[in-house]
């Protein structure tokens, strides 16, 4: 019976604790005081937003269709950008990044047996950073687009006789969109380096009467310049 | 490393391998095992790939015609890579504005009135070009197959036919007159069998007014139609020789093959290229393959009476059930060329409209024979 009525006791005393602890803790170490301390800590050390990356360079497999293997190479510049400090990241400061930039573009790839694509051209979009670093970009591109036959190519002369010709290209214009998704590595490099994965679309025009839409994925890395 | 970073990090580069291995699985399993090479002839603003496979040291080449118009050839392949890319050459060559074809060039170049001539001269310009690669012994014969024939049968009248050692059509027409009148015959033979065996249509045909339930109701539409002579007329017996056609495969023919016709492309396989064959096929279909329409290329017209001037070894190897083209342009393909009986090889299978892919063995074995006699 002792223990019993011992127990009861010490359960009474639990609540009442847990309240007394609430009571006097949470003003003691969350009081809005305390918080508006810390905060006005973080402002001083944490509050000023990340340069934002004026030059970028990206290099990447660029693959038409996915499995047409290339490459391309791209350099971005940014025109203006904008950070919004996270007011829920009270222990340490975060920014989401909002930057417009524009850039120009050099890429190539092989769809063997059928062409070879060289494309020149330069591209603007925007691109927004979150506070965990992941990138997600927009694109818009105009692109001169080299397409040469990959094959022997026979050309039929006025006389009616065939030469081959080591002339296998056409010029062409490529019309481009892509939206992108990606990282900063902020424990790497500083944060300067960065993956991505694009996938897009250009527009070869004409392609006979019409025009051809060519998806592409770029799959690479991407480097803070300056 | 932040160990959820650490994580972040391996799952991303996880992705990225991933994605390098799926690039690299690029396009090879047709490139390889087989001899092969890739032309292109450029001639009035088109790139047309001619795409030679199998055994080139036969000196024998078979030019395939395909099908469409706006077709490709590619999807040929899977019927000859295991039988006749063995014995001879077979050059997939992808008609202007078909397949894989490239090029610029305006669509007034391009259209219903001029199209069908120039693309015979294209065909004209492939059998040179492809003697012009291989030698001039080289035998070349070609396989026209559905709108092939048709574009085939333009050649042999309007250019000289002995550019060919031969010529094999399949389930073509080289007359709209003709094929409307040997629909309108099938469509009578199955839709009376239909009757006799209390057979209803899978589906009625409604089109343009006109309510088609039953056989006999197909039966009477024949009659009150024959000959065709109209666009709206065209479109009906095309719709219905269709619903017809599917009661005679199911009832003569292997399902395993008229059910499940052959992709048509052959994806993530070099040289060719799904989307440009879809941009094609569509953009081609409306500019001069437009069924029904006066901008089509395929009605109303006739080559039989210039045909008599053929006279180089032709084989008929024809699908029997075929509601496309059915068996009676067969005959009268036939009885229209000046080739010697002899010469003329004429076969049937229990096949619908592509015999070569129902009946590949037999088809190929007849196409063999034929070359050998031939060659």
């Amino acid at each position: 019976m002792q223990d019993g009525s011992l127990r009861k006791s010490h359960q009474r005393l639990v609540w009442p604790t847990i309240c007394a602890l609430l009571c006097l803790g949470v003003p003691l170490f969350w009081s809005p005081d305390a918080m508006a301390q810390k905060i006005a800590r973080d402002d001083v050390l944490l509050a000023i937003p990340p340069a934002p990356d004026q030059l970028v360079l990206d290099v990447s497999y660029f693959g038409e269709v996915i499995a047409h293997p290339g490459m391309s190479a791209a350099i971005d510049y940014t025109l203006s950008s904008k950070a919004v400090r996270l007011a829920k990241f009270t222990d340490r400061a975060r920014f989401k990044q909002t930057s417009w930039f524009v850039g120009g573009e050099l890429g190539g790839y092989r769809h063997r047996g059928n062409h070879v694509g060289l494309l020149l051209g330069a591209r603007a979009g925007v691109r927004r950073q979150t506070a965990r670093s992941f990138l997600f970009e927009a694109m818009l591109g105009a692109s001169y687009f080299h397409k040469r036959l990959d094959g022997t190519v026979f050309v039929v002369e006025d006389d009616g006789s065939f030469s081959e010709t080591r002339i296998k290209g056409r010029p062409k214009f490529a019309p481009s969109i892509a939206f992108g998704i990606g990282q900063r590595l902020p424990w790497f490099l500083d944060g300067a380096l960065g993956w991505h994965v694009r996938p897009g679309v250009f527009f070869e025009i004409p392609f006979n009467t019409t025009v051809l839409p060519h998806p592409y994925v770029q799959v690479g890395l991407n480097y803070r310049l300056r | 490393m932040h160990r959820r970073n650490r994580r972040h990090f391996h799952r991303a580069l996880a992705g990225l391998m991933l994605l390098l291995a799926m690039a690299s699985i690029s396009c090879g399993e047709v490139l390889e095992g087989t001899e092969q090479e890739v032309l292109f002839l450029r001639h009035k603003g088109a790139d047309m790939n001619v795409w030679v496979r199998g055994n080139i040291d036969s000196k024998v080449i078979i030019l395939v015609v395909h099908g469409g118009a706006g077709g490709n050839s590619a999807a040929y392949v899977p019927d000859y890579k295991d039988n006749l890319e063995h014995d001879y050459a077979i050059a997939y060559w992808d008609q202007r504005h078909g397949g894989s074809a490239q090029g610029s060039f305006s669509k007034k170049e391009f259209n219903h009135t001029n199209a069908w001539a120039l693309m015979a001269e294209d065909m004209m310009l492939v059998i040179k070009m492809l003697r012009e690669r291989y030698g001039q012994d080289t035998k070349v014969f070609a396989w026209g197959h559905s709108w092939g024939v048709q574009l085939g049968t333009k050649f042999l009248v309007d250019h000289d036919p002995e550019l060919l050692d031969g010529w094999i059509a399949s389930n073509g027409t080289h007359s709209g007159n003709i094929e409307h009148a040997s629909r309108n015959a099938y469509i009578l033979t199955y839709a009376q069998e239909m009757v006799d065996e209390g057979a209803e249509l899978d589906e009625p045909v409604t089109r343009g007014g006109v309510d088609i339930q039953t056989p006999q109701d197909a039966i009477d539409w024949v009659n009150a139609n024959d000959p065709i002579t109209e666009w709206d007329q065209t479109d009906v017996q095309w719709t219905l020789g269709g619903v017809i056609g599917k009661w005679v495969y199911a009832n003569y023919t292997d399902p395993r093959y008229t059910e499940n016709l052959p992709p048509g492309t052959l994806l993530f396989s070099s040289p060719v290229s799904p989307i440009a064959q879809g941009i094609n096929s569509a953009r081609t279909g409306t500019l001069i393959n437009n069924s029904y329409r006066e901008t089509s290329i395929q009605e109303f017209w006739d080559l039989s009476t210039e045909m008599k001037h053929i006279t180089i070894p032709v084989a008929l190897l024809w699908g029997k059930y075929d509601h496309i083209i059915p068996e009676g342009v067969a005959y009268s393909y036939r009885d229209s060329i000046g080739t010697p009986p002899e010469d003329i090889m004429f076969e049937f299978y229990d096949a619908g409209h592509s015999p070569e892919y129902e009946q590949p063995d037999a088809f190929a074995e007849d196409v063999r024979e034929f070359i050998e006699r031939h060659r």
